[in-house]
């Protein structure tokens, strides 16, 4: 039953029968208080309980917006916690080809990858040691970290060389690796953890990102091959190396059997986007020209074949936003060559303008995202 | 299907032929080949490209600055390699990649390709630097500064007086200051000219891989072995590799 506003049910209390009330009923139905609202003891309640606003909410399309954020407590204030996607969390534009190998030689070189212009600068020798058949990660100070730089090609070592790519010089080292390992790749949980895999150990090293502390996780019983391809999705990491493919959930740090895995021995790379998919190999031996295949990150199920612009292997690829950018492999040397990976259409092709420079060739090596993380975003 | 191999500048995108295969990459150089029958693509290659031979695009370029005397090529690769090299590589140890000498044959062709890489990359740079001693004067100006020229060389007065008056300065007064002008742009060349052949010549000269892999981390920035840098002192003893700074020094 709805409720009326009875004026010959308003009394005066402490202002007296003389005081005329300042209250309006307009023409819309509408009510005008002209004073505060005096209930009880100041508190205006509803069921029972006190009434508080919402947080300030910013419109969708502005900074900071609310929209689709979810409202929390800290036990005594109200906020909005604004939830980013893993896609929108981390707008990459630019990418660092680190380190890598050419004949038998490995490099401290970094190159800087403009994705708006598909444009490459050398920046010299940023690392501390180099490294070959390698692997980086970024924490959300966008320092980067190359893992296990022996110092030479072929090497065995534990210690992690860094540089800043916000002032693009050399960083130090960071925490050592709990193992040593050579031929490492990674699956990366956005600015948490690096899970660096490789020879030498089937349990690989679990690398915070937040703190450089490492510890080391169980492993799949398969996981300690040398040389593994290793990819990252929202939810779980990937790994093949040899015969063993395998997903890896954030959540539990387990292993499941990948069905179906790709056909790269691991010598051969992957490009992971921020988009549920990656492109993987599907034949191993160091080069292939063998069509890639797109892989749904989360199951790992076979989504399309992408053809190859000619015979590729151990490249050195990092992602950015609408496309994956290779800046150096091996095709029977190493070399330089660049290419890109367009996420909409799914196609790979060449491109020199994207070839890495500096030393003579740079197979394998790390490669490392800059960008901005969205109001929020704190990883996954 | 026969290829014709050549390098070019990465500012030119030859990735976008349909044919295109890269070999390497050397600073801001690529060598590629495309197939013969694709006229198209070969007929749109800038006038500069450089056409190379098979041997020195894949048996030079591929194994740059390789010291060792054992090297590593693609099992795929091992037919091509025996032809080169004219030996039998079957009793090699099989892999994906399989370990053949460094034959005397392949070593001359690193140093063919090596030695040609650095002539384009240094004419092409003196060439830039040629180019933009010109670079501040416009089309106009240019044109007058032949006027110039003709009439201070020949003592004619096509534009002298005229060009004197208007600059409220005196008819010898230019003569000098375009014959001083003249002079400097001269030895600007000249010294260009004379730079880029002793560089040319000290590269020409090397007879060994490691003499040009020396010169080109010193002048060009690009990093040698890393054996030959700690056997020529440029790794500390505590393990240390020097920096290769970037960018050409020369």
């Amino acid at each position: 039953m709805a409720s009326e506003l009875r004026v010959d049910q308003l009394k005066y209390t402490a202002a007296g029968s003389s005081t005329v009330p300042n209250i309006s009923l307009n023409n819309d139905g509408s009510v005008t208080f002209g004073g505060d609202i005096d209930i009880g003891n100041n508190e205006l309640l509803v069921n029972g309980q006190p009434f508080s606003t919402l947080p300030p909410q910013v419109p969708l399309g502005q900074d900071g917006t609310t929209a689709g954020a979810v409202l929390k407590s800290d036990g005594v204030n109200a906020y909005w916690e604004i939830v980013v996607s893993f896609a929108e969390g981390f707008a990459i534009t630019r990418g660092y080809p680190a380190a890598g190998y050419q004949s038998s030689s490995s490099w401290r070189n970094v190159n800087r990858c403009t994705h708006s212009t598909f444009s490459m600068a050398n920046l010299g020798d940023l690392l501390t040691s180099s490294d070959a058949y390698t692997a980086g990660a970024q924490n959300s100070s966008m320092r980067a970290y190359v893992f296990c730089t022996a110092g030479s090609w072929n090497g065995t070592g534990n210690q992690v060389s860094t540089f800043s790519m916000v002032t693009e010089t050399n960083a130090g080292t960071a925490t050592n690796m709990s193992t040593s390992r050579n031929r490492t790749s990674i699956m990366k949980r956005d600015f948490k953890y690096a899970y660096v895999c490789g020879n030498n150990n089937d349990s690989p090293d679990r690398y915070d990102l937040t703190n450089d502390t490492v510890t080391t996780v169980g492993g799949s019983g398969g996981s300690g091959g040398d040389n593994p391809a290793c990819g990252y999705g929202e939810d779980n990491g990937m790994y093949k190396q040899g015969g063993n493919g395998y997903l890896f959930a954030w959540a539990t740090q387990s292993w499941s059997a990948w069905s179906g895995a790709p056909g790269t021995d691991g010598t051969n790379k992957t490009v992971s986007t921020r988009k549920g998919f990656s492109y993987w190999n599907e034949a191993g031996g160091y080069q292939t020209g063998t069509a890639m295949t797109r892989r749904d990150s989360a199951t790992g199920s076979n989504l399309q074949s992408v053809g190859k612009p000619g015979a590729t292997g151990e490249e050195t690829f990092h992602t950015g936003m609408d496309y994956g950018f290779m800046n150096g492999m091996y095709n029977g040397a190493q070399n330089n060559t660049g290419g890109s990976f367009n996420y909409s259409t799914h196609s790979f092709t060449f491109n020199s303008s994207l070839n890495s420079t500096g030393p003579g060739g740079r197979a394998s090596a790390a490669g490392i995202e800059y960008g901005t993380l969205a109001t929020g975003y704190t990883g996954v | 299907m026969s290829k014709r191999y050549f390098i070019c500048k990465n500012d030119y995108d030859a990735a976008t032929s349909r044919t295109f295969e890269p070999v390497g990459n050397v600073l801001d150089w690529s060598c590629f080949s495309l197939h013969v029958e694709d006229k198209n693509s070969i007929a749109a290659l800038p006038g500069y490209a450089v056409e190379v031979t098979r041997e020195v695009a894949v048996f030079g370029l591929r194994s740059w600055g390789d010291i060792r005397s054992t090297i590593k090529v693609s099992a795929s690769d091992v037919g091509d390699n025996e032809e080169f090299d004219n030996l039998s590589y079957a009793d090699m140890t099989q892999g994906p990649k399989v370990a053949v000498p460094m034959t005397e044959k392949r070593y001359n062709t690193i140093l063919r390709a090596m030695k040609l890489f650095a002539k384009i990359i240094i004419e092409d740079t003196f060439n830039t630097r040629f180019e933009a001693l010109d670079d501040s004067a416009v089309n106009l100006e240019k044109k007058v500064w032949e006027f110039l020229k003709d009439d201070v060389e020949n003592e004619t007065d096509f534009i002298l007086s005229e060009l004197a008056e208007a600059k409220g300065t005196s008819v010898e007064s230019l003569k000098t200051l375009v014959s001083q002008k003249k002079n400097f742009y001269d030895k600007s060349v000249k010294d260009l000219y004379v730079k880029a052949s002793a560089l040319k010549t000290e590269f020409y000269n090397c007879t060994t891989i490691r003499q040009l892999n020396r010169l080109y981390e010193d002048y060009m920035g690009v990093p040698m072995p890393l054996t030959q840098a700690e056997e020529e002192g440029r790794v500390s003893p505590e393990g240390l590799r020097q920096d290769v700074v970037p960018g050409l020094k020369f």
